[in-house]
Order: C-alpha cells, then sequence, then structure tokens
C-alpha cells in the first residue's frame, strides 16, 4: 500500500471571523483521531472570537494542542504546518497558497450568497487546494492527497506596475 | 491616491501597492481610508510611513448590514467628504478596489479633476461574478481589472492581464 504523507504539525485558522462549527469539528474525537492516524503530533488553532468553553474541547494522546484568539502574522505558522485547515478567506486562502503548502478550506455553510464560497470553489476546480465543510472533515482528511494539487502560480510583481506605466503613458 | 477598503480589500491593496514606484514615480502618494477601520488603519500607518505618504482618515459610506434606506443618506455625506477631499488634493490617478469606500472617491475624482486616472481592480476573490461596487465601477473609472479570465469573458469592458496579487 502506498504510503500518505504525513502532516505532523496542522494549522488551524479561521481568520477574523467567527467559526465555531469549525472549531468544533477539529476538536471532535472523530477528526483528531484521523489527524493522528495521519501522522499529526500537533496542532496549532487560531480560533478568533470563539464562544466555546476550551477548557471542555477533548484532546487526544500524542498530539500537543495550542490555541490562540489572533496574531498579527500568521505566516510563521503557515510556514511550519504541513497542513493548513482554514475558512475560506482571500486573505488567508492566498498566504497559504503563496508559500506553497498545502490547504483545506472549510466552507461555512452557514454564510448564504458567500462570495468566498466562489474564490474557494474556482481554486478547487482548478486544483489550487482541497474543500470541505465542517461535516466531511473527517472523511477529507483522510483522502487528502497533496501530490494531487497543482503548485499556485506565482505572483507577477511587475504586471500592475507595467499596467499603469502602459496606460498612463498614452 | 488610494482608496483602502476594509480587511481584504486593504490587503489586497497595500500587496498591489507594494510593487509601486512611490518614490520617483507615483509621488505625493496619499492614502485614504474609513475610520472605525482600526484593524487595516494600523497595516496602513506602518506602510504609509514607509513609504512617506499621507492618510486621510473618511465617513464610511455604508457599513456592512446597514439598511439600503439609510445607506442614502450616509452615501451623499460621503460623496461630499469625497469632493472636499479631491478638490483640494487633485489626484491624477486613483487606484481602488472597493467596496463601499471608493466609489463616492471615484464620483468626486471625475467630478472634480479631468486629468485623473482610474483604475479598479477587482478582488481575486472575484472569479465568476463583478462585485456591485465593479459594476458601477464600470461606468466611471477608465480601466476595470479583473484577475480572472472568465470574468473578462463574461463583461467585455473589463481588462484581465493576469492574477495581480
Amino acid at each position: 500500500m502506498q504510503v500518505k504523507t504525513e502532516f505532523k504539525t496542522v494549522l488551524v485558522t479561521v481568520g477574523t471571523t467567527v467559526f465555531d462549527k469549525l472549531v468544533n469539528a477539529v476538536f471532535s474525537q472523530h477528526v483528531l483521531s484521523t489527524l493522528k492516524s495521519r501522522g499529526c503530533k500537533r496542532i496549532i488553532a487560531q480560533i478568533g472570537n470563539s464562544h466555546l468553553d476550551l477548557s471542555s474541547l477533548p484532546s487526544i494522546e500524542g498530539v500537543e494542542i495550542e490555541t490562540y484568539a489572533y496574531k498579527d502574522s500568521i505566516i510563521e505558522d503557515i510556514e511550519k504546518a504541513d497542513l493548513t485547515i482554514g475558512h475560506a478567506g482571500a486573505g488567508t486562502t492566498l498566504d497559504v497558497l503563496r508559500c506553497d503548502k498545502t490547504l483545506l478550506v472549510v466552507v461555512n455553510n452557514d454564510l448564504m450568497n458567500n462570495h468566498q464560497l466562489e474564490l474557494a470553489n474556482s481554486l478547487s476546480e482548478d486544483g489550487y487546494l482541497y474543500q470541505c465543510t465542517p461535516e466531511t472533515l473527517a472523511e477529507c482528511l483522510q483522502y487528502l492527497d497533496p501530490s494531487q494539487l497543482k503548485p499556485f502560480p506565482k505572483q507577477n510583481k511587475i504586471l500592475f506596475a507595467t499596467f499603469l506605466d502602459r496606460v498612463l503613458s498614452t | 491616491m488610494v482608496i483602502l477598503g476594509s480587511g481584504g480589500h486593504t490587503k489586497e491593496m497595500l500587496d498591489l501597492c507594494a510593487h509601486l514606484d512611490f518614490e520617483n514615480k507615483f509621488k505625493p502618494l496619499v492614502f485614504v481610508i474609513a475610520k472605525h477601520d482600526h484593524l487595516s488603519s494600523r497595516k496602513v500607518q506602518n506602510f504609509a510611513e514607509f513609504k512617506n505618504s499621507k492618510v486621510l482618515f473618511v465617513f464610511r459610506s455604508r457599513k456592512v448590514g446597514q439598511s439600503y434606506f439609510s445607506s442614502i443618506f450616509t452615501t451623499l455625506w460621503a460623496t461630499l467628504e469625497a469632493l472636499l477631499v479631491c478638490a483640494k488634493e487633485r489626484p491624477q490617478l486613483l487606484l481602488c478596489n472597493g467596496p463601499g469606500t471608493c466609489i463616492p472617491f471615484c464620483v468626486a475624482a471625475r467630478l472634480t479633476s479631468f486629468h485623473c486616472t482610474q483604475v479598479f481592480v477587482e478582488s481575486f476573490c472575484r472569479t465568476r461574478s463583478l462585485s456591485l461596487s465593479a459594476k458601477i465601477a464600470l461606468f466611471i473609472s477608465d480601466y476595470v481589472l479583473v484577475q480572472w479570465p472568465h470574468l473578462a469573458k463574461k463583461y467585455p469592458k473589463c481588462i484581465y492581464e493576469g492574477l495581480l496579487v
């Protein structure tokens, strides 16, 4: 049997939103044991203004869990993580993809007409990230295979400047 | 003059600005940002200090969740304020990427200056349809840039150069 990629350090992030459904889903026995089976030793969770009682969250032996509300920059944690489980926010999404890291976007299905969904859908259709809902998180983690993802194109830093030069010179 | 939105919009705009030559080409630089947007204003002040630019705080035309009726009045107020700012600053280049805050400035810059080039950059989040701000900007701004090829096909007036952020 093929050896699956290990996710030793997993980052969970909700950005500036409140997304307790995601936090709850991650800290369920089912998801924790799935993460452990994928080689997870450490979970870093940025949970924002969560209404959950953190002391009552379940834990699992052999997996270290660290939670915090916000940080000015999450890039360091993204760099550390082998997998990021994030909300569909554009900022987080772009940060993770630009770091060439594996991203699983968990869509908040309580938000209707959320234009961030549009982004998650397009990016997962194009094969840059995986997408699931809080309900299907465990199942998705089981089958997640980073080698099936395409590398995200690098930013062309001069594109915008070149455009401005062109239109301003005419 | 660069108009900042909020949250993700501010981040995208600052990413775009990071590679522009403000030292030699685009100066003086003025940032416009909504009052009460504390998270963004800290980021902007860091950036502005670095680029030696001015930051102006303005009224926000429509808060998230505000009713459409009351937003008529707040938008009028925001437009008046934008007219005053544009009349004083006389921007020659206006960069914006939505949401609410930028449209009064697009209108005001059109009315106060005939030599202002306006560029609206649609968010990278918009992959299938344009935001309301961008649809309005199509009528006012000189150029509307989109970051997904599908959008440029759907709205022929939009320009697709590639992924900008």
